[in-house]
């Protein structure tokens, strides 16, 4: 049993052998510009190998992998298994470099490759490399802490190529704005020392350097694949550019741009305590919305900064505000624009401003001071300086509390409470107009009744004059001699008169005694009509003579006896 | 302290009048002893009517859950007041806790316009509003008689109040058969069947209604009432789970 058993294992061992791990390089010997491929392979392990490829980072660059690759092979019966990982390793020194030994786990087993060493020589450099090279170009070698530094990288090639990847230089101790980043390479023909180049524009950067000394602008690198014609294709009835084209063999290549160093100096002079970091050349605007305004009502502040420089990486200066004028945190925009390959905007800033209390107020200029490199100097932009003239409200002013006013906070919701006063009651079922409510509707026909009253009242009055002074004209009379007049005789006489007018409805104004006798005629009795006439005579001759003197005393009393008897008569 | 004042009001026999009825309402209320104040409340809104006593009145009733008496309360007191600050956020805040959502369908705007109208004023405010524009009228005439007004301002006057005072006229008579005609009722149970005839069976279920839930009654029938919805649905409930207005 036993001999069976160990038999059985001997088998199994001899079919899965021993796992074993290496690690390989297909060249030991590159140029700076060249590539090595790194392989790592796992023999008869029944897992992928994980590997920490990190202590390779040191000194090379991975430029594409790891790419896995499974193999089993049957030999004789006997199965061999190979899981391998490569890498394509980009150098990132000159020297002798080391592969390190690197730790490999499959499943729970750890294994432990060889170190490799690896010689690197020299770049090729721009005159063996002479058919692609990438050159970089700043516009500035010496700049001071904020001033922008172009960097521009064109790629020079005599070469057809496709670019399959292209990694932007990052920088420390730079702030860096892409100005033009290449969607699509064009290229353009170009001669160097009478040489025929094609050259485009990969990429244009602004670098605006945060410290002083001497600074690195880290290479660019390219991936082109660059064409060559296929040297298996046979000749013959094929051999046509048409053909060639199409049996083209590329290859892949690396190219590197140098390291740039630039200087960066102090400023000239210390900055003044406002200098914020601005660098360039700027100017700054303000203006208010209107000039004039009411307490409590809004107006509208607005700062524009414009300029070339480092915008965005400064701040601009406090603004200070007057007293008693509530300012609510400005919203700001900001547009950048590329004039030139010169880093150029405008940033917006838009202030409310509500006053609180009436008066003038002056708003202080905004400014901002910047260094200025064109002329090695710090400068002060400033806004000129608004003032704003404030009316007092429609409203009671509202002392400034120095807080932001804020929404009444929402704590919840209730019915309102209960009313507690006792009110008028109103019994149940006899809800009733009440009598004001009538009282306008009696008013309302009283005018419209009232005014054809009066107007009939008063129609009928001046129809019925002539009658109610008839009627009135005996009293009238009598009231009238009652009194003693200083001439008897004439007063009478008007009185008399003015009885018979009423009387008799007369109109002539001018009555005589045979006027009045005639009048009289037929109306009244004959001894009354005489005696009539008689006192309108002794009246005339008392008017106009001495004769009737002795009637003067009785004449009035007279006189009345007979209107009552002629009135007595009349009616 | 405010038990102990109940108790001798009731003890004593106090709570009789208007006024005293009021006032121990009030105080069951502050005590939130809601189901008597309301009681209470309901006791005085048979003998008189204000729309301060439907304001409390449907408190009591918010207060204790009854959503459909509040509303109804709310609505009695809406229709004596409908321009109540109070009475209408009460109505409005309950309202909005109501859960059928009946949307009315949209009327034109002058329609809308003169119903809003027609809802704010009471018969009283418009029967005062017609006698002050008679009484305008009346002014205008008398200056007219008498010469002491120019003849086309007069007539321009005139003819405006004539205007406002049809139109008033009209108003009242619309109010005076909106009021006639319909008969209001609140939902007061939580959830009532409405069913297509005036038969309790299971099939005859066409929609369902909740508490505080207005209706218009279009007819009755021994313990059953039609109702319609401002919607349009029509169908029968039980009479007992709707209080009418």
């Amino acid at each position: 049993m036993l001999k069976r058993v160990s038999l059985i294992l001997l088998f199994v061992g001899f079919l899965w052998g021993q796992v074993s791990v290496t690690a390989s390089v297909d060249v030991n010997r590159i140029s700076q510009s060249e590539t090595v491929g790194f392989k790592i392979v796992a023999t008869n392990a029944d897992g992928t190998p994980n590997v920490d490829i990190s202590p390779l980072l040191k000194d090379f660059k991975i430029v594409s992998g790891p790419a896995q690759q499974t193999n089993i092979q049957w030999v004789n019966g006997a199965m061999t298994s190979s899981r391998s990982l490569s890498w394509t390793l980009l150098a990132k020194k000159e020297g002798k470099l080391n592969i390190p030994g690197l730790n490999v786990n499959i499943g729970k087993q750890a294994y432990r490759t060889k170190p490799i060493g690896i010689t690197v020589e020299k770049g090729a450099g721009r005159a063996q490399m002479a058919n692609l090279f990438i050159e970089a170009k700043p516009d500035k070698e010496q700049a001071y802490p904020g001033e922008q530094v172009t960097v521009t990288y064109r790629l020079f090639t005599r070469l057809n190529l496709s670019i399959e990847d292209i990694e932007y230089p990052k920088s420390v101790g730079f702030w860096n704005e892409d100005l033009r980043v290449a969607q699509t390479v064009r290229f353009r023909d170009t001669q160097i020392n009478g040489v025929g180049y094609k050259v485009a524009t990969l990429y244009k950067a602004a670098m605006f350097p945060t410290q002083t000394g001497d600074l690195v602008i880290a290479p660019m690198t390219a991936i082109c694949n660059v064409e060559k014609p296929s040297k298996r294709r046979p000749s013959g009835v094929f051999d046509d550019p048409f053909f060639n084209s199409m049996f083209r063999e590329t290859q892949r290549q690396f190219i590197q741009s140098d390291s740039l160093k630039i200087t960066v100096m102090p400023y000239p002079k210390s900055p003044p305590a406002d200098f914020t970091g601005a660098v360039g050349k700027f100017d700054v605007v303000s203006w208010v919305d209107t000039p004039v305004v009411k307490v409590n009502e809004a107006i509208t502040f607005k700062v524009r900064l414009k300029g070339t420089g480092n915008l965005n990486q400064f701040n601009m200066n406090t603004i200070n505000f007057p007293q008693n004028m509530e300012v609510f945190p400005p919203t700001s925009s900001f547009k950048r624009d590329e004039f030139r390959d010169e880093l150029t905007g405008e940033l917006s800033l838009e202030y409310i401003l509500i006053p609180r209390i009436p008066g003038e107020f002056r708003l202080n200029p905004v400014t901002l001071t910047y260094f200025d490199p064109a002329i090695d100097q710090f400068v002060t932009a400033r806004s000129p300086s608004e003032s704003i003239a404030v009316k007092p409200g429609d409203k009671s002013e509202i002392a400034s509390t120095g807080i932001n006013r804020e929404d009444v906070d929402f704590i919840g919701e209730d019915i309102r409470y209960i009313r507690t006063q006792t009110p008028k009651w109103t019994p149940r079922g006899e809800q009733s107009i009440p009598i004001w409510v009538w009282g306008t509707y009696v008013i309302a026909a009283g005018l419209f009744i009232f005014p054809g009253m009066f107007s009939k009242v008063q129609s009928n009055r001046s129809s019925t004059a002539g009658i109610r002074r008839a009627k009135g004209a005996l009293k009238v009379a009598l009231q009238s001699l009652s009194t003693q007049a200083e001439d008897p005789f004439t007063h009478t006489a008007e009185v008399m008169y003015r009885y018979f007018q009423s009387k008799l409805f007369l109109a002539s104004e001018h009555l005589d005694p045979m006027i009045l006798e005639t009048a009289l005629m037929n109306k009244i009795s004959n001894p009354l009509i005489l005696e009539t006439v008689a006192i309108a005579k002794i009246c005339d001759a008392g008017r106009f003579g001495p004769e009737a003197s002795e009637a003067k005393d009785t004449l009035q009393m007279q006189a009345g006896e007979l209107l009552k008897q002629i009135d007595g008569e009349l009616a | 302290m405010n038990r102990i004042i109940l108790t001798l009001c009731i003890t004593f026999g106090w709570a009789q009048s208007p006024d005293s009825l009021y006032q121990l309402g009030n105080r069951y209320y502050e005590a939130e002893q809601y189901q008597q104040a309301a009681n209470t409340y309901e006791k005085l809104s048979r003998q008189v009517v204000h729309e301060d006593l439907f304001l409390n009145l449907g408190n009591a009733y918010f207060r204790m859950g009854e959503l459909g008496h509040a509303i109804w309360a709310y609505e009695k007191g809406y229709d004596l007041s409908p321009r109540n600050g109070d009475l209408n956020y009460n109505l409005n805040f309950v309202r909005a806790q109501v859960r059928d959502r009946i949307i009315p369908p949209d009327d034109f705007i002058f329609v809308a316009i003169y119903r809003a109208i027609v809802e704010k004023l009471t018969i009283l405010d418009l029967i005062t509003l017609a006698g002050f524009l008679f009484m305008g009228l009346g002014c205008i005439y008398v200056l007219r008689v008498n010469g002491l007004i120019a003849d086309r301002m007069g007539g321009i006057v005139n003819g405006f109040l004539l205007v406002f005072l049809l139109s008033t006229g009209w108003i009242m008579l619309d109010k005076y058969w909106e009021v006639s005609d319909e008969k209001e009722a609140i939902v007061i149970a939580a959830a009532v069947d409405v069913r297509s005839a005036p038969i309790e069976r299971g099939e005859n279920v066409v929609f369902r209604i909740h508490e505080g839930t207005k209706v218009d009654i279009t007819a009755t029938q021994a313990g059953w009432v039609e109702v319609i919805l401002l919607d349009g649905k029509k169908g029968w409930m039980a009479a007992e789970n709707v209080r009418t207005l």
